[in-house]
């Protein structure tokens, strides 16, 4: 299926992280993985918007203004937005950390908006996305957060940071833009038998058929078909 | 400089000497895959098909058909796009792990992907369905597939890494939807008996690796076989390596994150595996605002 849309692409990605409050053991490879998908898909004819990496990647880029941030002229200013980092999930919440505070060190998904404006499909490809496959578990991640966003896309517990994932988001660029659904090309691309990595990719939708069409179906031609309100979420994964 | 705690139990060396081989480079055109696609059923002389080609890999596509040949490795993918990993919204899949060998291994068979005798089961993986509410009413959960992967045997060791593997994925009704297949052709030995040197020289070429990253790293897995690459990567020769699973962790106890090291366990092998770290180049401060 040919693609008849462009999007518009945002990523961000942290590898090194200053000795201090922000404090985190230093990563390798989240740059290769995010800047095959940025390349990739403006490769493929999309827009590419930001591409911010280590100092220059901002939890306010992520945090909505009801909560002082600024992400309805960053995340949620684009259509598709990947995001390579430390992550970490408590209590329900996930939580991306950056390498320096701006404002602070990292950003909760309590504080996130995603979808108010034109975010369409998020990439989060630190850890924990989710911490299980419960459902309970699923829908208070990301019941409140997905707010107009159509698909979530992450990891099941711990993600790797190695060489030998260093094309996923080259991947999956290819594959969506190839017209493959979004949430069967990330569980497909970001599973690996090798090296552990357990996908999941969560949809909303404002009633069950939808969030379950969306989950099979959607691809980046769905762009301008909002969810006008998350009332299910349907969620697909590999394990 | 990231700190390295072993917390695995190390494998002992391996006493008996192993080969280093050499692979033939993969010759991926239309040409080749056209005759893939004979042994696989399609018909890729009818009018009906398709080939599209790109600097990464070659395609034939055939109805609701798609094979596809990396350049680089040879690695194939066929699936059956209106049923590899898709919802009839119904099915629930179950399966046990030994069915579900014996029907890939039927299927690796039928279309001679590689000889029985030189494979292994590694896993079985199930893809899952699940559907609520918001407030998490109305929860349900469905199996909708199962990928069965064999891994490749040489010399009767194991190939490690995201190569050396047959993946057959199955429908609920345990019928073909796809298969993916690493599996670069041997075409002779390079090294005859080489001996081995440690898993803890491993670690500290590891250990060198990351040396200008903070952190703890802590082994959790070293394991040992033939390492084959990924369907990116043009790979020469297959000689054995330590596997080093890690868990990145820091000293004030920050997110965790797993990493992965390979580093040849020869001691007179063919280069490194894992490629250095590279330079970093510096990026230009970011405007205050937008």
């Amino acid at each position: 299926m040919s693609i008849n849309v462009k999007v518009r692409v945002g990523t961000e990605w942290v590898n090194d992280f200053h000795k201090d409050a922000c404090q985190q053991n230093d990563l390798s490879y989240c740059d290769d993985q995010v800047n095959g998908f940025y390349d990739h898909m403006g490769s493929h004819g999309h827009i590419k918007v930001f591409d911010w990496g280590d100092d220059n990647a901002w939890e306010t880029d992520f945090r909505h203004p009801d909560f002082g941030g600024d992400s309805l002229n960053w995340s949620d200013d684009v259509h598709i937005c990947m995001v390579n980092d430390h992550g970490g999930n408590s209590n329900n919440i996930i939580s991306f950390f950056f390498s320096k505070a701006h404002t602070n060190c990292s950003v909760p998904s309590t504080k996130m908006r995603l979808g108010k404006k034109n975010l369409k499909w998020l990439a989060a490809l630190g850890c924990d996305a989710v911490l299980n496959t419960n459902a309970d578990h699923i829908v208070a991640v990301w019941g409140g957060p997905m707010q107009g966003v159509h698909i979530v896309c992450g990891y099941i517990g711990t993600a790797a940071d190695a060489w030998w994932t260093r094309n996923l988001g080259a991947d999956f660029a290819d594959d969506i833009c190839d017209g493959h659904t979004i949430a069967g090309s990330w569980v497909s691309d970001a599973y690996s038998f090798w090296t552990g990595d357990k996908s999941i990719a969560i949809a909303a939708g404002v009633s069950q058929d939808d969030a379950v069409n969306r989950r099979e179906n959607e691809n980046l031609n769905w762009r301008d078909w909002d969810v006008p309100a998350t009332n299910w979420l349907a969620w697909k994964y590999r394990t | 400089m990231a700190e390295i705690k072993v917390t695995a139990k190390l494998i002992s060396t391996p006493k008996k000497p192993a080969n280093i081989y050499r692979l033939s480079p993969p010759r991926v055109n239309e040409r080749s895959v056209r005759v893939l696609a004979r042994q696989f059923g399609m018909r890729p002389d009818a009018k009906s098909g398709r080939f599209c080609s790109d600097a990464d890999k070659v395609t034939y596509a055939e109805q609701h058909l798609e094979l596809a040949a990396s350049r680089a490795s040879g690695g194939v993918r066929l699936i059956d796009r209106s049923r590899w990993q898709v919802d009839d919204r119904k099915s629930d899949l179950r399966i046990e792990d030994a069915a579900a060998r014996r029907l890939a291994t039927n299927v690796i068979k039928k279309y001679k992907l590689a000889r029985t005798a030189e494979m292994k089961f590694f896993k079985a993986s199930r893809l899952r369905v699940g559907v609520a509410t918001r407030n998490g009413e109305e929860a349900s959960e469905r199996t909708i597939d199962v990928a069965i992967a064999m891994q490749r045997m040489v010399d009767k060791i194991p190939v490690d890494g995201p190569g050396g593997k047959i993946v057959v994925y199955l429908d609920h009704e345990g019928n073909l939807t796809g298969f993916e297949m690493i599996w670069r052709e041997i075409s002779g030995v390079h090294r005859r008996k080489q001996a081995h040197r440690s898993p803890q020289r491993a670690i500290e070429e590891m250990a060198a690796h990351f040396k200008t990253k903070q952190g703890i790293i802590e082994v959790q897995e070293v394991r040992y076989g033939y390492f084959e690459d990924d369907r990116h990567t043009d790979q020469r020769y297959l000689q054995p390596a330590y596997i080093i699973f890690g868990m990145l962790g820091s000293p004030d106890g920050g997110s965790p994150k797993r990493t992965i090291y390979v580093a040849p366990a020869l001691v007179n092998p063919v280069g490194g595996i894992t490629p250095p770290l590279k330079r970093k180049s510096a990026q230009k401060p970011r405007p205050s605002a937008r």
